[in-house]
């Protein structure tokens, strides 16, 4: 199985991608409203592939990266930031902390998500 | 000359002379023109001082000229100061502000002129004042409409800017709910609510094309509101201009091959290499093929001629559609301009696309240019710079 983090805070969007990522097999699915949540689920917890969104709020993508540390504490850990912005200080800032990759929801259909989670979970 | 002859006689230091110095002090009514003793007293008189500053000569002659300055400038040591000027340079010019018997202010221009007798003692001073206030005030009021004219035009930028920055929030804000749909439409028509009936499909294929659309016009007004808000920074490279629009065409094989449409290549065998924002040049020429494609009927050509010149590489994209007018020609690259023709109805669009190509390729310091026949086609010729125009 491997291990999915799911942070969103719209919830047609949360709901959508839960459904999808949950009816892949082989895919675990956990799911975070903000980065401060996803922060402290990733406390506990790691992961194979990390679906990032950056505008939330309490805590937003770039603070989430800033934080989790992820290349000192998981550096196996894929990330994937998927958001609506396509430029933009906070995209930059999100691919120089580490993000491996960035999706623009709104060009994805369901497919199109599906294969990139399999790109990046080598599947 | 008959002229000169006649002023001949007329020379300084002349009677005649002096009848006519006396005449012209006399008569000038506009000018103040009066003598000053060495020491600042007014000695003499005119009408036009009169008129100016109010006193007869009986109420002014003998009193220091000091009296015709504001209080502050007299404390500051003003008059004083310009007749010390005038000895040491000879004259001295000023404009500032006068004050007149009734204790009114007007704007004057004073010349003072030291004179000085033939062994170079100083007999006193020539003084003439101008009333400038009509001037002055003319100047205020340019001044007063030139501020405000620039508070305007930094409130116009202002609300310029935070019209782009609207746009650009409103069209990352309006993607979520989108993308909402795009999922849920997209996660039944790909299987994961069950089996659909073939309306069923059909329905939801429907909607799920007409919110791509909506994607698109989003995408096409934020990348507008970014090019009009001056942020596109172009990354150019040396590419192959034919190889480029060979790629595009290919990418873009589905629209023409369910148009039957036929394709059309003239193209260099060597590369033809231009300095330019490859994603960016990508889409334009994207666009453009689109139009070519959508405003052309089915089985219709579209040919594709690239060619260079010592300076500029050109592409040119021609068509056998439906053409366009000369009268919409001056539209044809505004923003939302989208041309009525008999396609145009099934063909769908934001009208921002062109506008986007043409401010595009303007970044990269070239042209877009259109020709057409209505009813025979289309060729819009796009060229730009082999070499980046900035450093």
């Amino acid at each position: 199985m491997r291990k999915v983090l799911l942070v969103e805070d719209e919830k047609i969007l949360r709901d959508a991608y839960s459904i999808l990522l949950g009816a892949q097999e082989g895919l675990d699915v956990t799911v975070a409203n903000n980065g401060q949540e996803a922060l402290d689920i990733c406390g506990s917890d790691t992961f194979d592939l990390i679906l990032l969104d950056l505008m939330m709020p309490v805590l937003n993508g770039v603070g989430f990266l800033q934080e989790a540390r992820l290349a000192e504490k998981s550096p196996r850990t894929r990330v994937v930031v998927m958001s609506n912005l396509s430029s933009g200080e906070d995209l930059l800032n999100a691919l120089a902390l580490g993000a491996h990759r960035h999706a623009v929801k709104s060009d994805l259909s369901p497919n199109e998500v599906i294969k990139i989670v399999n790109e990046e979970l080598g599947l | 000359m008959a002229t000169d002859n006649r002023l001949a006689k007329l020379k300084v230091g002349s009677r005649e002379y002096t009848e006519f110095s006396r005449l012209l002090v006399n008569t000038i009514q506009e000018y103040a023109i009066f003598l000053l003793d060495p020491d600042g007293r007014i000695a003499t008189w005119n009408p036009g001082a009169q008129k100016l500053k109010g006193y007869s000569p009986d109420e002014i002659i003998g009193k220091h000229f000091s009296v015709f300055y504001p209080t502050q400038d007299i404390a500051a040591g003003k008059p004083a100061w310009e007749l010390v000027e005038a000895r040491k340079n000879g004259h001295v010019e000023d404009e500032g502000w006068r004050i007149r018997k009734d204790g009114s202010r007007f704007w004057a221009n004073v010349v003072i002129t030291a004179l000085f007798d033939d062994e170079g003692v100083l007999v006193g001073f020539a003084k003439v004042t101008r009333d400038l206030s009509d001037r002055k005030k003319r100047d205020e009021q340019l001044h007063r409409a030139n501020q405000m004219l620039k508070r305007q035009s930094m409130e116009l930028q202002k609300l310029n800017k935070s019209k782009d920055e609207f746009i650009s929030l409103a069209s990352h804000q309006l993607r979520t709910p989108a993308s909402g749909v795009k999922q849920f439409l997209g996660l039944v028509l790909q299987g994961y609510a069950g089996e659909l009936t073939g309306l069923q499909r059909e329905y939801l294929t429907r909607a799920y094309e007409s919110n791509d659309r909506e994607i698109e016009l989003i995408n096409d007004l934020l990348r507008v509101a970014q090019v009009d808000a001056g942020k596109v920074i172009l990354k150019k490279e040396k590419r192959d201009v034919g190889k480029l629009i060979a790629d595009v065409v290919n990418e873009q094989e589905e629209r023409i091959t369910v148009k039957r449409q036929m394709v059309v290549f003239d193209i260099p065998k060597k590369p033809v290499v231009a300095h330019v924002d490859t994603a960016r040049f990508r889409m334009v020429l994207e666009n453009i093929l689109d139009n070519a494609s959508k405003y052309t009927h089915d089985d219709g050509t579209i040919s594709i001629s690239v060619w260079h010149d010592e300076n500029d590489v050109s592409v040119a994209i021609a068509d056998t559609g439906v053409g366009i007018d000369d009268s919409a020609f001056s539209k044809l690259f505004k923003k939302f301009s989208r041309i009525p023709n008999e396609l145009s109805e099934e063909v769908g669009g934001s009208g921002l696309g062109l506008y986007w190509a043409y401010r595009i390729i303007e970044l990269h310091g070239g042209t877009i240019a259109v020709d057409s026949l209505p009813g025979k086609g289309t060729t819009f010729t796009i060229k730009v710079p082999k070499e980046s125009q900035d450093a």
